[in-house]
């Protein structure tokens, strides 16, 4: 579904933070990406849809280029969903206009289809009560899976994943990977950046170990964690298992 | 000016008037053996003499227009006199004559020459503004021969004054009216410079030879006290004047024999003095006084005899001296010399002296506060059970019952005449007289303590009165304070709509800057944006303010207008750094969340980041209107009444800076701490709400 093509990231002209990554990430495969700070992998996530402006390499989703320079990025991103770190609610709006506004205002849905839909996922994730209220009044974990539930009210084809339970305290972290193992097992296109070894060895299919912007080594959870080819992954592996 | 005026008018009238009377004589001389002389001017001058009329009491007067509004050559036979006036005095014409651009109005009145009894001469005097004739017995005289000058006792210059737009339609006329008869040099001018530091006195003297031949005089000036003591001379000897011109005699520093500034009034010797000139063939003499330096020294008043009685009364102790009984006495006694009897003053205060020497002189003392005795000046008080006859203020109407004698005097309305004769001197002499407050009694000091508290209430009663009530002076500041409120809000509220447009321009152009999609429309916008807030701010405002007037608008007059539009760009540039502040202050998150939902910049700056980039922004704003408030201080160069101004015009008046303009700064910061306060306040009602 989504491909790059040599993706090169640089900051300023001097940092290169991706160097040339070519990988292809298919329908229904949730990919996890892992590798120490500073690797790079945040920034490949945020490149599949843009928010970061790759250097120089292509990105394709669905077959088409999106680094072309006529393409409507905003059509593109309605079909990803991205979950961030900071979870990034609207704080102005409740949590009912936080769900429902992109797809009233990109006019995907009518006012009823949006709150209706709003609802369900809300029930789904236990918050129904909390649809009036503001995000300052719910906790992390809360945020968080409003923050998801947010992206999935779009329909869209892959969830974008950026180290989710990392702002979270450690008895949240758990509801929100339930969250993402669930979406999972639907069938939902994932591509995660994450900590969570634990998460990544039930839920992925694939593990990916980015250093230094090039994509070390990459396989089954099974492969990488259990048996690590590179010094470098062994070193990461062992720093955080 | 006046003077200037007078002179020039003068020289028309009398051009006219000698031509008036070169025909007269020439016609009389074929008509000597005429029994008929109704349209013949008598020969009113015999070999070097001079013929004086005074020309008071009634008059009649009418109003004449003709279709082409040129004065007649001869008065016409359908003239009828159906308006009678009292001179000296104040009157109004008619409405008739005020909706009229252009009317002449005719005074009529009859006399006869002391050196011609029995034999009666028509003067006719038409006026109308910028043109005048003289009509005697009925034709238009234009004679060289004869001067013939209308003289009052003011400053010794014409004349019954011309029609001319007062500022309530007032016509003048002045102390009294002298019609002289003279072909020798006229004394045309008296003008008269104390100095009362030193004691001297300049006089300057205006002459006026009418003959055909040059004449040559000397010029005397004697200054003598009231009893008639000379004080001081000079002699100007030969001062030649051409056939038909003026010329003038000037003659500085006569000194005052035995002057003392502290004596110059005590109850024995009040302070009048007379200038006598004399030149061969007219003799004038004016009384003048000394002013004290510093008296009241603002262009403010207009008027001399209401600062003098109302000062003088609101606040003794300003003077820095007191009555003492005696003095008091002294002064009434002579102020009924003159017939006058009634004092009018403001403010209620009164020092008991006076009201009890009153009393006993039967001087009465009307309050203007006080409204029982005093209603509003438009209308006429009648006294019918005191001494005195009614005193019409300002309105006069002759037609009516009601006022029979119109008395006051514009600059001595605290004074009224017992009965329509006074002598023409009186008034003056009074008016000098009222000049000067600054009473000592030699040797004897009545030191009334009010205190230092009673000293400070007093001042600031005084202060008060002058700053705000004397003409409603208070209405000024509220202007003042209007204009200052309206040009800040509406240069805040449009430099917002300036400041968002060119904070959005900004802030979507930073945020395109690494995307692959360049919007050329948008760095063009940005572009301008940059240079406009570059010149804003390096620029001051004032500059910009005086470019915005003179160049940008320079055909316009609406300041006010201009200056909320040049306030308007200039904050707009401040608030756009301020709504750009705002914006960036916003999470780059919310914008990342508001993008990867696929909605366009355009959605998640409207609806995601404007909205909470309001908080930083609204106090922000609040300060710049704050700032405003106090930077609009300067649209008074363009001559706006803003609340500085307000204070400056108030200020020029009452010649008091401290009080006027502490009272501006106070009021500025009272809006300031205000409004600071407010902003603080629902700063932390806005920050509350964040902490869900």
């Amino acid at each position: 579904m989504i491909s790059t093509e040599n993706l090169v990231k640089s900051f300023d002209g001097k940092k290169i933070v991706l160097n040339g990554i070519s990988e292809k990430i298919e329908k229904k495969e949730k990919v996890v990406i892992i590798g120490p700070s500073g690797s790079g992998k945040s920034t490949f996530l945020r490149c599949l849809n843009l928010l970061e402006t790759p250097t120089s390499g292509k990105i394709f989703f669905k077959g088409e280029e999106i680094t072309a320079p006529k393409v409507d990025i905003n059509k593109i991103r309605t079909n990803m969903g991205m979950v961030f770190q900071h979870f990034n609610l609207f704080p102005h709006m409740t949590i009912l206009e936080n769900i429902s506004f992109a797809p009233i205002n990109l006019k995907l849905q009518t006012k009823e289809e949006a709150h209706e839909n709003a609802n369900r996922l809300l029930k789904r994730i236990g918050l129904a009560d909390k649809v009036n209220a503001y995000p300052g009044m719910i906790s992390g974990g809360q945020k968080q899976r409003v923050a998801i539930v947010r992206a999935l009210a779009m329909n869209p084809e892959v969830m974008l994943f950026d180290e989710p339970p990392r702002a979270l305290d450690p008895e949240m972290v758990g509801e929100v990977l339930s969250l993402m193992h669930e979406l999972a097992d639907e069938g939902m296109t994932m591509v995660v950046v994450t900590h969570e070894m634990g998460f990544a060895r039930e839920v992925a299919n694939r593990v990916m170990f980015i250093d230094e912007g090039k994509i070390i080594e990459q396989g089954s959870p099974e492969a990488i964690f259990g048996n690590p080819q590179h010094d470098r992954t062994k070193d990461f592996l062992s720093k955080v298992l | 000016m006046n003077r200037l005026n007078e002179t020039n008018s003068l020289k028309k009238k009398v051009t006219l008037l000698l031509l008036c009377f070169t025909l007269l004589l020439g016609s009389f001389s074929s008509f000597v053996f005429a029994e008929e002389t109704a349209s013949t001017a008598p020969e009113f001058i015999i070999g070097n003499s001079r013929e004086e009329v005074v020309l008071n009491g009634e008059w009649d007067w009418t109003i004449f227009e003709s279709e082409d509004n040129i004065l007649p050559e001869i008065i016409p036979e359908n003239f009828t006199y159906d308006n009678k006036v009292f001179l000296p005095s104040y009157t109004e014409l008619s409405d008739d004559i005020k909706s009229k651009e252009l009317c002449y109005v005719f005074y009529n009145k009859t006399f006869s020459l002391a050196n011609r009894p029995g034999e009666s001469v028509i003067f006719d005097y038409g006026v109308s503004s910028g043109a005048y004739a003289v009509y005697v017995n009925n034709m238009k005289c234009d004679t060289q021969d004869i001067s013939v000058f209308l003289k009052t006792g003011v400053n010794n210059v014409t004349v019954v004054k011309e029609y001319r737009q007062e500022l309530n339609d007032k016509y003048h006329f002045t102390d009294s009216l002298k019609l002289v008869f003279s072909n020798t040099p006229v004394i045309t001018n008296v003008n008269i410079k104390t100095d009362v530091k030193s004691g001297t006195v300049a006089v300057d003297v205006a002459l006026y030879n009418s003959r055909e031949l040059a004449v040559k005089t000397d010029v005397s000036v004697q200054l003598t006290d009231g009893e008639n003591n000379v004080v001081g001379s000079y002699l100007v000897e030969d001062v030649d004047i051409l056939e038909g011109s003026n010329t003038s005699a000037n003659v500085t520093g006569i000194a005052i024999k035995d002057f003392s500034e502290k004596n110059l009034w005590s109850a024995a010797k009040p302070n009048v003095y007379y200038v006598v000139v004399t030149v061969s063939g007219d003799s004038v003499t004016i009384p003048f006084g000394f002013i004290p330096e510093n008296l009241f020294g603002s262009e403010g008043y207009e008027y001399g005899m209401d600062i003098i009685v109302s000062d003088f009364f609101a606040n003794p102790k300003n003077t820095g001296y007191t009555w003492s009984r005696d003095w008091v006495a002294a002064y009434f006694d002579y102020i009924k010399e003159f017939n006058w009897n009634v004092i009018t003053y403001r403010d209620g205060y009164l020092p008991k002296v006076w009201s009890e020497v009153a009393l006993e002189k039967g001087i009465l003392l009307v309050d203007k506060n006080n409204d029982e005795q005093w209603k509003t000046s438009q209308e006429v008080l009648w006294k019918k059970d005191s001494d005195f006859l009614a005193v019409c203020k300002e309105q006069l109407d002759v037609s009516k019952d009601v006022c029979l004698y119109p008395v006051i005097y514009k600059g001595i309305d605290g004074l009224f005449a017992k009965s329509p004769s006074f002598t023409d001197i009186s008034k003056i002499r009074l008016q000098n007289l009222f000049k000067t407050t600054n009473v000592i009694e030699p040797g004897v000091h009545e030191e009334k303590d009010e205190g230092f508290l009673g000293g400070i209430i007093s001042y600031f009663k005084e202060m008060i009165n002058k700053t705000f009530i004397k003409d409603n002076r208070y209405q000024l500041f509220l202007t003042g304070l209007g204009n200052t409120l309206l040009v800040a809000a509406a240069a805040t509220v449009f430099g917002v709509f300036i400041g968002i447009f060119v904070a959005v321009i900004k802030v979507a152009h930073a945020q395109n800057k690494y995307s692959k999609k360049k919007n050329p429309v948008l760095s063009v916008l940005n572009f301008i944006a940059e240079v406009y807030t570059a010149i804003i701010r390096g620029t001051p405002v004032v500059v910009q303010l005086l470019i915005t007037y003179n160049v940008i608008f320079v055909f316009s007059d609406e300041a006010v207008m201009i200056g909320i539009f040049a306030f308007s760009i200039n904050s707009g540039a401040y608030i756009s750094e301020i709504i750009r502040a705002g914006i960036n202050s916003v999470d780059r998150g919310q914008t990342e969340a508001g993008r990867s939902l696929g909605l366009s910049q355009f959605t998640t700056m409207k609806s995601i980041v404007l909205p909470q980039a309001l908080k930083n922004i609204l106090p922000a704003l609040g300060n710049e209107f704050i700032a405003l408030l106090k930077e609009t201080s300067v649209i008074g160069y363009l001559g706006v009444v803003d609340l500085t101004r307000a204070g400056e015009l108030v200020r020029s008046r009452t010649a008091d800076a401290f009080f006027t303009l502490i009272f501006v700064a106070i009021i500025y910061f009272i809006l300031v701490f205000g409004l600071s306060s407010l902003i603080k306040y629902f700063e932390r009602r806005l920050n509350k709400s964040d902490k869900h």
